[in-house]
């Protein structure tokens, strides 16, 4: 085991490159450091999950790729990489030309993110303003065939209906069809399929993974269900508290997993316990304040394993395989020996 | 035992349109119904998990339960007495002995009232306040397992979690004899979900309470249930012993339901049954069985004529509504596989 204190190298050749970003989020009781030091990459055509609970910085990461974070965030450090160009150097007209176009997004609740008093024809074909080339009407036919594509029965005469005439699951249908229409070489998912039933959220990462191969784009799957993650992804990078303490491929993680918050994580699911049990595992204790946060590891309260060490010093990035590395004193060579 | 709880043959109907409009477009039954002919019980200290996709009528059977939605037809009785048709002041004497905590922890408690007066409104309610509130204020935090500082917080100065602790111990704050929980883990992350799911154990163990628990998530029906029914459409389609429905489902669409769980193993072997298209409308209901438009199974017989109710031969407690039941073979198919291992690197 090799301690690597840099963020591990990145190939050219990645899509997406997040290196040591650092974010606060302005309140009136102070900064909230909601994303300290992470680096992530998304190589093309890849599937890169990302999992933690509610407040670990997800989402504000999907956002902050995005370029959709309200006025009070503030990036204090790092850069995101986007097909080898800076985002942050960028005028915000190269970005705009980016969004919608190069990347594009799926929101967690389909019933708001459709807009309620226009129809889907006019939001699908609004959608591609990018492309010049094609007529309205060219675009008016890609979006039904899209619209076949993702499995809305009968297109032709349902393109032009609102989004309150669909369900549910056709309207993250429809959405997923909007996001891939304009054939986006990264999609951000940001958990797509948390607010539909077990039976639908199978269909979409299904449908997900079909049109991720037809399509040949990397998505970036923002989620809470290891189930879906397990599912889905190739590459995984887990969250806690805005840091990511631990990432690699989907088998390093689930099958080997090194940092003691992935581990706790996995085996609170009750989807992997077999035997009918009357105790669920927990992780005992809270998700930490993240107003002014101090030196020591930021899981150190609730880990089982903790010492001296992690109230002291933060664990860098420890490489356990070519892919996985992960955030922990309990990894450096040091330790293993004396412990 | 006897039944706590007895829910014959109930039906639930919501109007669609106004009376002038179902005139001028010459609807006939403007009505659909939610809940159509459900029966069960619950006995003492018995959990029975409420399972089914959204617009099953999960909750509207709770809300019927509870007296917030009058059913059109059919019976509840609470230890032998009917509730339906009763006033509000002729009800408010069971409604101490029976609970409800919502799906939403934090819409469901009032944001101008701290935790304390949440807290000590059922007494109010049922006019005992001459309680010390804040004996019992204490008392019921220490028994969901919250600082009793909380009583001082109002419902935005709490987690999702905590929030739902709040509502539990509400619905403890009377002692009663039945807790009727919708949905009790949704939006809940897993590490807090285990937490809630724990505690509600462990009232149970230690008051003997009955539980109705609603969820869609077939994981925690598994763990916390005795016995489990199965909804579709606004109809029991199967109910039984939890265990034995996961081991041997005999209604095509719990088959798929159950496998419908995503694993947390990226190479599991998912034999999955995907149920086609998504659940029809409850304004045009299937004809004869109503799974039979996304049953892989279907028969002519099907699209025709109803499905009774049967009888599994080896339990009688365990019942469905199919022509051609699955036989324990097929239904094994789906077998639990063996555990997961998680490497140990520590």
């Amino acid at each position: 085991m090799r301690r690597d204190g840099t963020a591990p190298q990145m190939s050219s050749l990645s899509l997406l490159e997040v290196r040591g970003l650092d974010l606060y989020f302005g309140t009136p009781s102070g900064g909230v450091h909601a994303l300290r030091n992470v680096s992530l990459e998304v190589p093309a055509a890849q599937i890169v999950g990302i999992v933690g609970e509610s407040g670990s910085g997800k989402s504000t990461l999907a956002y902050t790729v995005m370029g959709l974070l309200p006025e009070n965030a503030e990036v204090t450090a790092g850069a995101i990489f986007f097909e080898g160009r800076n985002l942050f150097n960028m005028p915000s007209s190269a970005r705009r030309g980016i969004r919608g176009d190069r990347l594009s997004m799926i929101f967690q609740d389909p019933m708001t993110s459709l807009n309620p008093v226009r129809s889907i024809e006019s939001q699908m074909i609004d959608i591609q303003h990018h492309d010049r080339l094609r007529s309205r009407r060219e675009k008016r036919a890609r979006a039904i065939a899209m619209l076949q594509r993702v499995g809305i029965p009968d297109p032709d005469s349902r393109i032009g209906d609102y989004p309150h005439q669909f369900s549910g699951g056709m309207r993250q249908r429809i959405c997923i069809a909007m996001a891939l229409l304009v054939e986006p070489a990264l999609l951000i998912a940001d958990e797509p399929t948390t607010a539909l039933d077990a039976t639908l959220e199978v269909q979409i990462i299904r449908l997900l993974k079909d049109l991720q191969e037809e399509i040949g784009c990397a998505v970036l799957f923002v989620s809470h269900h290891l189930g879906a993650v397990a599912e889905l992804c190739d590459r995984v990078a887990v969250m806690y508290a805005g840091e990511v303490v631990e990432q690699g491929t989907v088998r390093d993680i689930f099958h080997n997993p090194a940092h003691p918050y992935t581990r706790a994580l996995l085996e609170c699911d009750p989807g992997r316990i077999r035997k009918r049990t009357r105790t669920l595992p927990t992780i005992p204790g809270d998700v930490p304040s993240l107003l002014g946060v101090d030196g020591g590891c930021i899981f150190r309260q609730r880990c089982p394993s903790a010492f001296d060490r992690c109230r002291q010093e933060k664990p860098v990035e420890y490489r356990i395989g070519p892919e996985h590395s992960a955030r922990c004193h309990l990894l450096s060579e040091e330790q293993k020996v004396s412990a | 035992m006897s039944a706590l709880l007895r829910v014959q043959d109930l039906c639930v109907r919501f109007r669609t349109m106004g009376p002038l409009k179902a005139l001028a477009t010459g609807t006939k039954h403007p009505f659909v119904d939610a809940v159509c002919g459900v029966s069960f019980e619950i006995r003492k200290g018995e959990t029975l998990g409420l399972v089914g996709e959204s617009g099953s009528g999960k909750s509207t059977v709770a809300r019927a339960i509870m007296g917030l939605r009058p059913p059109v037809r059919g019976s509840i009785r609470f230890e032998g007495q009917e509730l339906t048709g009763l006033t509000v002041a002729e009800r408010k004497p069971y409604l101490r002995r029976m609970t409800m905590t919502f799906q939403d922890p934090i819409g469901s408690l009032s944001p101008r009232l701290t935790v304390r007066s949440l807290l000590s409104e059922p007494f109010r309610i049922h006019g005992l306040s001459n309680r010390d509130a804040g004996a019992e204020t204490e008392r019921l935090l220490r028994m969901v397992g919250l600082p009793t500082d909380f009583a001082r917080r109002y419902p935005h100065q709490l987690s999702g979690g905590q929030a739902r602790r709040v509502g539990v111990a509400r619905a403890l704050a009377l002692n009663p004899d039945l807790i009727i929980a919708d949905e009790p883990t949704a939006g809940l992350d897993v590490s807090v979900q285990g937490e809630v799911l724990n505690l509600f154990a462990r009232l149970q163990d230690e008051l003997g309470i009955a539980i109705l628990i609603i969820t869609h998530n077939l994981n925690v029906v598994r763990h916390i249930t005795d016995r489990m029914a199965i909804m579709y459409l606004g109809r029991f389609v199967e109910i039984g012993p939890t265990e034995q429905i996961f081991d041997q489902p005999r209604h095509p669409y719990t088959q798929a339901l159950l496998s419908a769980n995503t694993e947390p193993d990226p190479d599991a072997v998912l034999n999955r049954i995907e149920i086609k298209g998504e659940v029809p409308s409850l304004m045009r209901r299937p004809s004869g069985c109503e799974f039979h438009t996304r049953c892989r199974y279907v028969q002519k017989i099907c699209s025709s004529v109803f499905p009774e109710t049967s009888v599994s031969p080896n339990d009688a407690k365990h019942s469905f509504k199919c022509h051609f039941p699955l036989e324990p073979e097929t239904a094994r198919s789906l077998q639990q596989r063996p555990p997961v291992p998680i490497g140990s690197r520590f």
